[in-house]
């Protein structure tokens, strides 16, 4: 009986996020492409420069070198700048210290390669629920640890949904309801 | 036994769990997002 009803919470939490997505990204997105979209007979150069607009320094880092730049003070009491790197280039975020910087809510992106952050973190989700979600009365985890994490993921870079009708949260992309959010 | 105190908040997780899991799928708008905001600043070389 629980098995059945943990694969059917399952299944109805995978169509409905994938139903939300479907709803309001695509539609959103299209809109805001219209625009910028250049006919057949148009020269390439704007297209090129569409999808390239600002070139890649040459500058490369390492990892090792990426993590001095976290946003804290380096050994001679400089504030060093915070980068992050995102599918292999690395962005100055030091507009958003205040966000990314050591006491900021994202710093857990920061001085890192962000695109692997999130599998990481859901590796520590399988270790802090190794039974299941729908079974947590059975692991270590209580009702006020639930509560605790589902916070701490709902501090995630987040923005507004543009549809006014749906209210939606946009979780780095991915679009959820916005229940706690409001 | 149904409890619905654990059907709302696995809901929840699950729905953080699986969009983490998606997102790995759409790291090209993550890349947008940056790329419109904050300015580059070089390359990550993994060796």
């Amino acid at each position: 009986m629980d098995l059945i009803s943990s694969l059917g919470l399952v299944s109805l939490t995978i169509f409905l996020i994938f139903m939300l997505n479907w709803i309001s990204g695509p539609s959103s997105r299209r809109k805001a492409e219209k625009p910028n979209e250049s006919g057949p007979g148009e020269s390439t150069d704007s297209g090129a420069a569409a999808a390239n607009p600002t070139p890649t320094p040459d500058r490369i880092f390492t990892l090792e070198e990426l993590a001095r730049y976290d946003g804290t003070h380096d050994d001679g009491a400089v504030e060093m700048p915070c980068y992050l790197s995102v599918k292999g280039v690395v962005y100055d975020v030091s507009i958003g210290r205040e966000h990314y910087g050591p006491n900021g809510g994202y710093s857990v992106f920061a001085a890192k390669d962000a695109s692997v952050v999130s599998l990481l973190l859901l590796l520590l989700l399988l270790l802090f629920f190794p039974n299941g979600s729908s079974s947590f009365a059975a692991s270590t985890v209580d009702f006020k640890m639930m509560v605790q994490l589902n916070f701490f993921f709902l501090s995630f870079p987040c923005r507004r949904s543009e549809s006014p009708r749906l209210i939606l949260l946009t979780v780095t992309g991915i679009t959820v309801p916005s229940i706690l959010a409001r | 036994m149904f409890d619905a105190r654990e059907f709302v908040l696995s809901f929840f997780f699950l729905s953080f769990f699986l969009s983490f899991f998606i997102q790995m799928t759409r790291l090209d708008e993550w890349a947008k997002y940056y790329e419109k905001k904050y300015p580059k600043v070089g390359r990550l070389v993994v060796e």
